[in-house]
């Protein structure tokens, strides 16, 4: 069976007054059907800008430089902007960070979804507006006839966010990006919303790219992971297995690093130094001046992604793995 | 020496609503209501919460940032609230705050060296030589470089902000600082140098911290004790292994079950809570914890429950402590 998603080479550059910034530096992955992939990494790691050039969302002075994205086996990254509208909101959705933005505060959230859903799945009025009362109510938001009228303001942070999930959804996406989708959110409420996003996915068969700095959110709902550094993957591999023996550094780094309940140690592992600006960055590995396992070749050239010897699901970018 | 660096007894802070032309009070939000506790010296007192639990806000009132309603704080044996001018300066001296945002918390118009200078032109204290020589040895302290000093906070990242801010507050030897959510701001990886640091301040400079985050695995690696608060009131508070072990507020255990960790594999959610934090505007009735609590009872809608159990481990619910060991290990079956 082909990959519902397959990226290969991605690359997306800022041309910067500085000059040109590469963002993201030729990432390639897949993903199965119903499967997700957890993208996780540090602010300014370029996992954002990774599904933004998915979805076609990159504006000037950045642009995806290279690369391709088959989604169904179906080029989308040369598409041309009408054609893309056809599956941007359709085929492919995504959920951004903070509602209160993502949302338009001058429109209901009523009319937001019906200008989708009677674009994508050519309804007249009435029935989408049934269509996005049904989706309302999917997502657990009581009153949902209620709050078809209502605007983005109106609604708590828990409630927009429900509100965004049943948009990105209402057009019965095969493609899902999850960008932070619990971030902005209390404990409790992240729960039922990661709760209720793993219901609907498995209810549609949908297929997921879900964004990440939480290894905590990342074990719990992805079925494989990338770790991004610096525009590039540092490790890819099951959840599981790349969480419990992490290979790359900046991965072990990154799991040490974090308090974990129940594991208490009386001092945290740091990594030492903070990520690089954009021009900053080592020639080779871009981890190299924080690596504490740095041998002479990471400085002058970039590890490429390469199997583990044990398994062909894990790969790893690095010169010194663990 | 009396081993009770501060008391607070029955802090109430409410904001007034006002509506209409002539600014009228039409109610009030308590975000504050009725909360005591003692902070021992060189403790790390935790308060934990969702937003709107009034966790900041205490953080803020005990000092004297907001005025509180009603209340008493006793700091170092003296009445903090009662006194003002060159007292209340001597005692503002030893209580200082770290804040959340390190790029709001620094004045982007003041060098590193005016920023961390401040305290001592605020407190009259120190030659100007002296104090150039105290700034400097104030920002190696903290991790930075004595030649950072006449940069500006543009210059650097979130986690050196932070230590910027770390060494304004500890510039003029404070006994208590109260953070406020220190880290919430920075990157995982920042996040631990930041928590090093603090741990290492507190040792060399026997300080005593109030700890203010809404992250529990945060909360469990840096603090002795532990208040768990819900509304505006404290819910549950003990010592972090009894906490952490024993948690017996339906709300503190709904809490660390929502915690996401890593190991625990894709697993089926349970959902453990249902329905989202009420208004403090207009709190339920009774325990404000009600309409979300699994194990809700008919007194639960009527009668607010008070602190009770032993001076290590109290806790604000109607649940009998063996009726709830039950539905505690029920619930463990169940998951």
């Amino acid at each position: 069976m082909n990959p519902v998603v397959e990226v290969k080479d991605l690359e997306t550059t800022f041309d910067l007054k500085s000059g040109p910034f590469r963002a993201v530096n030729r990432i390639s992955y897949s993903i199965d059907q119903g499967q997700t992939l957890g993208i996780v990494g540090e602010s300014g790691c370029g996992k954002s800008v990774t599904s933004f050039s998915l979805m076609r969302l990159i504006e000037k002075p950045g642009r995806v430089s290279h690369g391709q994205f088959f989604l169904n086996g179906k080029e989308v990254l040369s598409l041309k902007e009408h054609e893309i509208e056809d599956i941007r909101g359709g085929q492919m959705a995504m959920i951004f960070q903070e509602p209160m933005t993502a949302l338009n505060p001058v429109l209901t959230i009523g009319y937001q979804m019906d200008e989708q859903i009677q674009k994508h799945l050519n309804l007249n009025a009435k029935d989408s507006r049934d269509r996005a009362i049904e989706m309302l109510q999917l997502v657990g938001i009581p009153s949902a006839r209620e709050r078809y009228e209502a605007y983005p303001h109106q609604l708590s942070g828990g409630m927009r966010q429900r509100a965004m999930i049943a948009m990105a959804l209402s057009c019965n996406p095969r493609f899902l990006i999850a960008d932070e989708p619990t971030t902005a959110l209390d404990v409790t409420i992240q729960a039922q919303i990661l709760e209720l996003f793993q219901s609907l996915q498995e209810k549609m068969n949908m297929t997921v790219q879900f964004i990440t700095h939480d290894l905590g959110v990342i074990s719990e709902v992805s079925d494989k992971v990338l770790v991004m550094y610096g525009g590039q993957t540092c490790e890819t591999g099951p959840t599981q297995d790349l969480l419990n023996s992490p290979c790359h550094p900046y991965t072990a780094a990154l799991i040490e690093s974090r308090p974990r309940m129940g594991h208490r140690v009386s001092r945290l592992k740091t990594i030492e130094g903070s990520v690089p600006a954009p021009h900053e960055f080592p020639k080779g590995c871009p981890f190299a001046n924080r690596c504490t396992r740095v041998k002479t070749e990471c400085w002058t050239e970039k590890p490429s992604l390469q199997q583990l010897s044990h398994t062909i699901e894990r790969g790893v970018a690095c010169f010194n793995p663990l | 020496m009396n081993d009770i660096i501060l008391e607070a007894k029955g802090i109430k802070k409410y904001f007034p609503i006002k509506k209409g032309f002539f600014m009228r009070e039409v109610g009030q939000v308590k975000a504050v209501d009725d909360i005591d506790f003692v902070i021992r010296r060189g403790e790390t007192l935790g308060l934990v919460g969702e937003s709107g639990c009034g966790k900041s806000t205490l953080g803020r009132t005990l000092i004297r940032l907001y005025e509180p309603t009603a209340g008493e704080i006793k700091f170092d044996g003296a009445d903090f609230l009662k006194s003002s001018g060159s007292d209340l300066r001597n005692m503002r001296r030893h209580i200082q705050m770290i804040f959340q945002d390190p790029y709001a918390s620094l004045d982007p118009r003041m060098t590193v060296g005016q920023i961390i200078e401040q305290p001592f032109v605020i407190h009259n204290l120190l030659e100007p030589k002296e104090r150039e020589l105290r700034v400097k040895q104030l920002l190696e302290l903290v991790g930075l470089k004595a030649s950072h000093v006449n940069r500006y906070p543009h210059e650097f990242s979130g986690g050196q902000r932070q230590r910027i801010s770390i060494a304004r507050a500890i510039a003029l030897e404070p006994k208590l600082i109260i953070c406020d959510e220190p880290v919430s701001a920075l990157d995982v990886s920042i996040q631990a140098q930041i928590l090093n640091l603090l741990k290492d301040l507190q040792e060399r400079l026997n300080l005593t911290y109030v700890f203010i985050s809404h992250d529990l695995s945060v909360i469990e690696h840096v603090c002795d004790r532990i208040a768990v608060m819900y509304l505006g009131r404290i819910v549950e508070i003990a010592s972090r292994e009894v906490l952490f072990n024993n948690p017996q507020h339906p709300y503190t255990q709904a809490l660390m079950s929502s915690i996401p960790s890593i190991g625990a594999g894709k697993k089926k959610m349970s959902r453990v809570l249902t329905g989202e934090i009420p208004s403090p505007i207009n709190p339920p009735s009774g325990c404000a914890f009600h309409p979300r609590c699994p194990y809700k009872m008919d007194i639960c809608t009527q009668k607010m429950p008070l602190l009770r159990g032993s001076t290590e481990h109290l806790r604000a619910c109607h649940l009998e402590l063996d009726q709830e060991t039950l539905l505690t290990t029920q619930t463990k079956e169940l998951l």
